[in-house]
């Protein structure tokens, strides 16, 4: 039976160097993928990371070169630096622990990982040293996939993926003795066949929800403190600087949506675009609500006095969000973790009714209108997590109740002020009326899906409208007029139609779920994606979300100008820097390919480069070189044909140059002689050459 | 072709418990951090790396079976308890451990000639070995192994392992004759030919031997008072006893060679009864080794269609 000591001294046998240099260069990759990934997504700070860059290359090549005989004094060296550095990650590990956030063990995890592939890269002479490194580096790689929210993640994983099946392959080989490379032919099926599996699987399993595992994240970036209590757009050129109004005609750039802002000018003309200005993961997708309004002018969106209150939430994160007025029942949790890419308003987004906020401020602020605002800045790079409990309750609960309001409810400044109409609006009761009629609605469910299907019948969407005229009420242009718009002229229309049959409806803003990312298991929320919908309140039920924007048709769009902006858009999103890099290398070694391949092609002395000029000369003269004669004998030939003197003579020289026992050493003045039967044979093609495209052009002209 | 002609050689993993319940776990807690970190990337690279686990760990069941291992040379004589070769070519690179007879494990490279040393035990005649091949291929994760029977291009005869013999099995009669020497004399029968040495006749030089060795050679005649030997082998019954007996009766063979005696050897091959004079040492041992029971008799010719595939 073998003793404990035994198996370790057998386990810590040497085993036989590895010869490999593909092995070793395929590793190398490997390593500084992963460690590339964990600086590209904030958990390596860039120094480190060219420290183990360099490291790791510096340390493989002096591992290569003494595999044979590796030093026990650098084992003894590297053991000792190992020690230090777990003796310092645990203790980064305890000193972050109160925090309780998983960015807090990741970060020591990836710095861990990428000093033991530095220190670890100068002791790895054989087979199993290098698989140690491409198993470390797999796990550098899951660390920094931890934190990766975007795509541009993805040519990190692809370099790693590459290398490390690369990397196994020569392992494999080696394993056998074979010196050789593993064939691309197999390497590209092994690839294609991971990659079929991944796919399976990422389709199989469920994608991952929002993090619970330890605490729910949340973390800034930078911290601006804001003055007061209102809400700072995060669009102008500090992001602490309060937002500026809009101007109606006036068009509004990327990201900088002002409807958040307070108020909603519906006169406004938005031009927002696709930049990812958030990331969410969430258990399910929703209305992203910011705030709601509930006083209409005619033109835009205000609070009233009762919305405009606000109330500070003290006591830092987790804060605990009271329950609105008029919530309505409490359903599912729905846990949402944000991440800001973009300036951002001071306001905190989430599905229905928050009940939970994780977010690194001492205090928050909590509006009437519903809003959560924060103290600071939000600015990118800031992560938030906000806990909501859904009350969205399904269209057939909601068309079964016939409930009126309770008096002591009605009476409430909220439903008052969701009822209130800055005038009467006959036009546009008639036309509700009317269709409320038409569709025989008795509940208020049955209400607003009546006038949602009108709109969807006779409106289209389009954010490109004329500006609206001054003194012009907006439902009015909207629903009578050109009966084109956006979410915010078909969201008001709703409300207020819904108003004038004396139903509480209010204007509500925030954001859609953008296009769901599989890979990071996120919604890309882009610019574009700031909505406004309609809230209605019902008894027993609160306020409920409705959008009849998705009832409405698109307007006939420009085809050029949308193909256009489509691949604008998907060209904008591929990750420019990698490609870049990869393309540029590909140039480059193309280059270097070719130059040497031109250079071995190129002939050797000056003579060869003679006989080549001859022949290309002799070729434009017509006069081509035929594949059974001999040099002094097209010399000769083309003498006579062009004529060219002392052609056969030069010829003959270059002949001897050429094939003579002595290695080729010609007489003196040879050189001078073929120089001067060259740019005979040059003169004479060239006027040649003139004289027979001269005689084509009086041919045709002749013709013609 | 026949169904077990057809029938595909069976594969199975070398010791699969520990790596397949490593990557169970690995991939249990890469799943469980993936959720509890709420990271889609963790997952896709979870993902990617079970796919990596899954091409190295059931990769090698398919390169085994589409595997061809031919012999294209072997030694054709050999000992028993001597190594002997065998020159073989895989299609991609494998480990080949000789099982029947047994020997040393070697690794082959894809399409280059390996060697494959062969140790085998008892006497016999081989036309095939059966190994076991390995391979991990194309991550080397995991070995899998299937037991294949290779033909040989041409059957190996192992000879008996000399021994000296105790007692000498002679026939009844002239175990006199046998204690005495030959005497060797310029007329009579041929007994052979040999080198030439000083004072040897002229008139004895063997021309054709001369001439085909290189080197002078004469005649070697023994009177008719040289009677030959005849060493009657009866290799029939159990292994190990024929076995003994093999050696021993080669043993005695040799002694007797080396002391000029003529031997006939009396053996039953194939169930013939074959009587005839040994020439050396070498054919002693073929005869031998194809005497009485082959004890890789059931190694036999391959199946066609499973041989070497």
């Amino acid at each position: 039976m073998t003793t404990l000591a035994e198996r370790v001294r057998r386990a810590n046998a040497p085993t036989p160097p590895e010869d490999s240099v593909m092995f070793r260069v395929a590793t190398t990759v490997a390593v500084l993928a992963g460690i590339l990934a964990a600086q590209s997504v904030g958990e390596l700070n860039p120094l480190l990371a060219l420290l183990a860059t360099v490291t790791v290359c510096v340390g493989m090549a002096f591992s290569y070169l003494t595999r044979a005989h590796p030093h026990q004094w650098v084992k003894l060296v590297l053991a000792l630096s190992v020690l230090g550095v777990f003796a310092f990650f645990v203790d980064s590990i305890l000193s972050a622990a109160h925090t309780g956030e998983l960015a807090s063990i990741e970060v020591p995890l990836a710095g861990l990982f990428s000093w033991v592939q530095m220190i670890h890269a100068f002791d790895v002479p054989s087979r199993r040293d290098l698989l140690f490194s491409l198993a470390a580096a797999t796990a550098l790689v899951t660390i920094a996939g931890a934190q990766a929210v975007s795509g541009s993640f993805a040519p990190y994983v692809a370099v790693w993926l590459v290398a490390t099946l690369i990397g196994l392959g020569c392992s494999w080989r080696s394993m056998t003795g074979e010196r050789r490379a593993p064939g691309a032919r197999s390497l590209l099926g092994a690839l294609l066949v991971v990659f079929l599996v991944a796919l399976m699987l990422l389709v199989v399993l469920p994608a991952p929800r929002a993090a619970r595992g330890l605490s729910l994240p949340a973390s800034l970036t930078s911290y601006l403190p804001l003055v007061g209590s209102g809400i700072v757009n995060g669009s102008g050129p500090h992001a602490t600087e309060p937002a500026r109004a809009g101007k109606p005609g006036g068009r509004i750039g990327v990201g900088g949506y002002l409807g958040f802002q307070g108020p909603l000018d519906t006169a406004n003309r938005q031009s927002l675009g696709n930049e990812v200005v958030m990331r969410v993961r969430a258990d399910r997708p929703g209305y992203f609500l910011g705030l709601t309004y509930d006083t209409w002018n005619g033109q835009s969106w205000l609070h009233s006095r009762t919305d405009r209150g606000t109330s500070i939430l003290p006591g830092g994160s987790p804060f605990q969000i009271p329950a609105r007025p008029l919530a309505g029942p409490q359903g599912s949790q729905n846990v949402q973790t944000f991440y800001v890419e973009k300036p951002l308003p001071n306001l905190l987004f989430g599905t229905s009714q928050a009940s939970e906020v994780y977010f690194p401020s001492r205090s928050l602020v909590v509006g009437n209108d519903g809003s959560i605002r924060t103290p600071v800045a939000i600015t990118p790079g800031t992560v938030y997590t906000v806990v909501s409990v859904d009350n969205e309750v399904s269209p057939a609960t909601l068309a079964r109740d016939h409930r009126p309001i309770e008096p002591a409810i009605a009476d409430s400044p909220s439903i008052r002020a969701a009822l209130q109409l800055p005038y009467r609006y006959p036009r546009v009761h008639a036309l509700a009326r009317s269709i409320v009629r038409r569709a025989h609605a008795r509940s208020t469910e049955a209400v607003v899906q009546a006038l949602e299907g009108w709109i969807g019948a006779h409106t289209h969407y389009s954010t490109d409208i004329p500006p609206l005229r001054p003194g012009e009420d907006a439902v009015d242009e909207f629903l009578f007029g050109n009966r084109t718009g956006y979410c915010e002229q078909i969201s008001t229309a709703l409300a207020v139609m819904l108003r004038t049959l004396h139903i509480p409806a209010r204007e509500a803003i925030g954001y859609v779920p953008g296009p769901f990312d599989p890979l990071s298991s996120m919604y890309e929320i882009q610019a574009k994606d700031a909505h406004a919908w309609v809230q209605v309140y019902f008894p027993g039920y609160g306020w409920q979300n409705f959008d009849p924007t998705a009832e409405v048709p698109l307007a006939p769009p420009n085809a050029g100008m949308a193909l256009l902006a489509e691949v604008g858009r998907r060209l904008g999103r591929l990750p420019w820097t990698p490609i870049g890099s990869v393309a540029g290398a590909g140039v480059l070694a193309a280059g270097a390919t070719s130059a040497e391949r031109r250079r071995r092609r190129r002939p050797k002395g000056w003579a060869a480069r003679a006989v080549l000029r001859l022949e290309r000369l002799g070729a434009r003269a017509g006069e081509p070189r035929r594949p059974t004669e001999t040099l002094a004998e097209y010399g000769s030939r083309l003498e006579a044909a062009l004529p060219a003197p002392h052609l056969a003579a030069a010829t003959a020289a270059l002949e001897r140059r050429a094939y003579a026992r002595d290695g080729g050493r010609s007489a003196p003045g040879d050189a001078d002689l073929v120089r001067a039967a060259l740019a005979a044979v040059s003169a004479r093609s060239h006027r040649l050459t003139r004289w027979r495209r001269r005689a084509q052009t009086k041919a045709r002209r002749a013709r013609s | 072709m026949s169904p077990a002609a057809r029938r595909r050689p069976r594969c199975a993993p070398d010791r699969p418990a520990l790596p397949v319940g490593l990557a169970v776990a690995l991939l249990l807690v890469w799943g469980a951090v993936a959720h509890a970190s709420g990271s889609g990337w963790v997952q896709a690279v979870g993902a990617l790396v079970t796919g990596l686990v899954l091409v190295g760990m059931l990769g090698p069941r398919f390169a085994l079976r589409r595997l061809v291992v031919e012999v294209t040379d072997s030694d054709r004589d050999g000992t028993a308890g001597a190594p002997a070769v065998l020159e073989l070519v895989a299609t991609s690179s494998c480990r080949v451990t000789p099982l029947r007879p047994g020997g040393a494990p070697t690794s082959l490279a894809a399409r280059r000639p390996g060697r494959l040393e062969l140790a085998p035990e008892n006497r016999g005649v081989l036309s095939a070995v059966t190994v076991r091949l390995s391979s991990a291929a194309p991550l080397g994760l995991l070995w899998w192994s299937s037991t294949r029977r290779l033909e040989l291009p041409t059957p190996l005869v192992v000879a008996p392992a000399e021994e000296a013999a105790e007692r000498l099995p002679l026939a009844a009669g002239e175990a006199e004759e046998a204690a005495g020497a030959a005497e060797l004399t310029d007329a009579g029968v041929l007994r052979g030919v040999r080198g030439y040495e000083v004072g040897d006749s002229p008139r004895q030089v063997h021309w054709p031997s001369t001439a085909h060795t290189g080197t002078l050679m004469v005649r070697e005649s023994e009177t008719e008072r040289d009677r030959p030997v005849k060493v009657v082998a009866d290799l029939l019954g159990e292994v190990e006893a024929t076995e003994r007996l093999a050696s021993e009766a080669m043993g005695t063979i040799g002694s007797l060679l080396a002391a000029r005696r003529s031997v006939i050897l009396e053996t039953i091959e194939d169930g013939v009864v074959v009587v005839a004079q040994v020439a050396d040492a070498r054919s002693a041992g073929r005869r031998l080794a194809r005497a009485g029971t082959n004890p890789w008799a059931d190694l036999g010719p391959p199946s066609p269609g499973v041989g070497g595939r």
